[in-house]
């Protein structure tokens, strides 16, 4: 396993997409800061954790992606076979990607608060607030963060995993991440509810990896925090053994 | 004998279709076995189960003559496709080879890709690697570690003349020098017939014939084939006749392999001698047509 990961992350190192994807989290945080210090001409405080919840305009798609073409080339180029018949057992590669994604999800994060707090610094009328958070708040407030874009990425492996398609799966990141399979299914499910085929109590905004679930984890009461927390690790889960089966009980052709 | 691989009655099913029909190979220690059949016989099937890219329906198999999977170092593999990062150079390539199998000599790397002829590609792309490059740059992958048993399905494949060649010397270099044994996949005859000691010849799943590679060129050579009734006596006529190249097939007849231009003077002497000659027959088979005899024989047979 230590060996799978090291030459992931020497892999990891050389993608283009490592660069790219936080060179435009860099230029996404320049131009969204400087938009609100040019339209605001007062001072404008920026809540610290509001901050972080609006990263999930972006993050979530690039951690999708970058992990979608990560593994889709070991399958492209036939990578994935020389290495398989190598590796004792087969689920050490999905786990290997796993260790991978989460080290992007912390790299990309870190990239996103410094050049934030760095245009915030530069710029004088943007300023953060941390009013009524703590350092813990703000601890478990990031480690959400990682959780959902973790449980949100791991459909993305599972997909390639079980594709080996870089567009399916790539398409398929940008539509859940963009909220499009989110919205398609709750429009059924709302003709569902309207016709009280399902009773209107039941709450789908729940089940989705999504924005609404990621703010109402951060903000919400600790019940919200569980549901959170639970659906992700469902999600994780279920992703985590679709990937393990795929690799290990399906011919790798 | 000592097998470093042996199938016993391998079957494998892909939906309705069955890719491998009880196929028993057995590939002897330090050998180069060459793995014939047209596409779609069933050749790539076997060579990923072997490997662990796949997984059996029935049957078994031993590598290195253990039931269970051996240790995967001590294989080296190179299935469809060479495996490499288009983007990265050769080096980094094997480097990340070198990282998943937990080589930590940083001198292999660059021994390996001298022994293939790629050490003087600097940083330039693999991508941009000719196809004989890529497949000697897949192999150069596949030795990392010192593999015993080298796995390598179809390495000439589209390759030029000179690349089939550089291929070709390679592969008999490692197995002579380094004592590799080499399973290797290929439907062309020809080329494999100069480095191959053995062969399996396999058509629609089914192995047909396994042969080593004395006995294959012995049936595909010129000779005239006496069958007599007595060979010992037809063996001394031969030689006062001035025949030095001759062998006593399992059958029990006489291929001669020189002179075998002059049946009639030969025929002659024997008969002179009051030694009766049942069968005489001038064979001059080509591999080619060997192997399509082969097939078609035994289609024919399984028809029947």
């Amino acid at each position: 396993m230590l060996n799978l990961l090291k030459s992931d992350l020497y892999k990891m190192r050389k993608m283009t997409s490592l660069y790219v994807f936080n060179i435009i989290t860099v230029l996404y945080n320049a131009i969204t800061i400087l938009f609100v210090s040019i339209i605001m001409s007062d001072d404008y405080t920026l809540h610290f954790c509001e901050f972080i919840q609006s990263g999930t305009a972006i993050l979530p798609l690039f951690a999708g992606l970058f992990i979608c073409l990560f593994s889709a080339s070991e399958y492209k180029h036939g990578f994935i076979k020389n290495t398989a018949s190598v590796v004792s057992d087969k689920s050490k590669i999905v786990l290997s990607k796993m260790v991978i994604l989460i080290i992007f999800i912390l790299i990309s994060l870190a990239v996103y608060i410094l050049s934030g707090s760095l245009f915030v610094a530069v710029l004088q009328n943007v300023t953060f607030s941390f009013e009524d958070i703590t350092v813990i708040d703000s601890i478990m407030h990031i480690s959400l963060q990682v959780l959902f874009l973790f449980a949100i990425s791991m459909i993305t492996i599972a997909l390639v995993t079980v594709t080996k398609s870089s567009t399916f799966s790539c398409t398929f990141t940008v539509l859940i991440t963009s909220g499009t399979v989110k919205g398609i299914i709750g429009t059924i499910w709302l003709i569902f509810t309207s016709t009280e085929i399902i009773p209107e109590s039941i709450d789908i905004s729940y089940v989705f990896i999504s924005h609404y679930l990621s703010y109402v984890s951060c903000f919400g009461e600790n019940k919200d925090r569980l549901i959170g927390l639970g659906v992700a690790a469902a999600y994780i889960i279920v992703t985590g053994v679709i990937s393990i089966f795929t690799i290990r009980k399906k011919d790798i052709r | 004998m000592e097998y470093i691989i042996e199938t016993k009655s391998l079957s494998k099913i892909y939906g309705r279709q069955k890719a491998l029909d009880n196929v028993s190979i057995h590939v002897p220690k330090g050998s180069v076995y060459g793995l014939i059949g047209s596409n779609g016989a069933g050749k790539t099937t076997i060579l990923k189960i072997i490997s662990g890219l796949a997984k059996q329906t029935d049957g078994t198999y031993e590598l290195f003559g253990n039931s269970k999977t051996a240790s995967s170092a001590k294989i080296g593999t190179l299935i469809e496709a060479p495996g490499i990062y288009p983007k990265l150079s050769a080096m980094e390539n094997m480097r990340i080879k070198c990282l998943t199998m937990g080589i930590k000599d940083t001198n292999v790397p660059a021994e390996l890709l001298e022994i293939v002829g790629l050490a003087d590609t600097g940083k330039k792309a693999a991508g941009k690697f000719s196809l004989g490059m890529k497949q000697r740059l897949g192999m150069a992958l596949a030795l990392i570690g010192k593999p015993e048993l080298v796995i390598l399905d179809e390495p000439i494949n589209g390759l030029d003349p000179e690349g089939i060649i550089e291929v070709r010397d390679m592969i008999s270099k490692l197995n002579k020098e380094m004592n590799i044994t080499f399973i290797i996949s290929s439907h062309i005859l020809e080329e494999l017939s100069k480095i191959a000691t053995n062969y399996g010849i396999i058509d629609k799943g089914r192995l047909l014939e396994e042969i080593d590679s004395e006995t294959l060129f012995s049936k595909c050579s010129d000779r005239i084939e006496i069958g007599t009734n007595d060979n010992e006596n037809a063996v001394k006529v031969l030689t006062a006749f001035g025949v030095a190249d001759y062998k006593i097939s399992e059958e029990g007849l006489i291929n001669v392999f020189d002179q075998s231009d002059k049946s009639a003077e030969i025929n002659s002497a024997l008969v002179k001698e009051g030694i009766a000659v049942h069968h005489l027959c001038v064979k001059n088979e080509s591999l080619e047509n060997y192997y399509i005899s082969l097939i078609g024989g035994k289609a024919g047979s399984k028809n029947a």
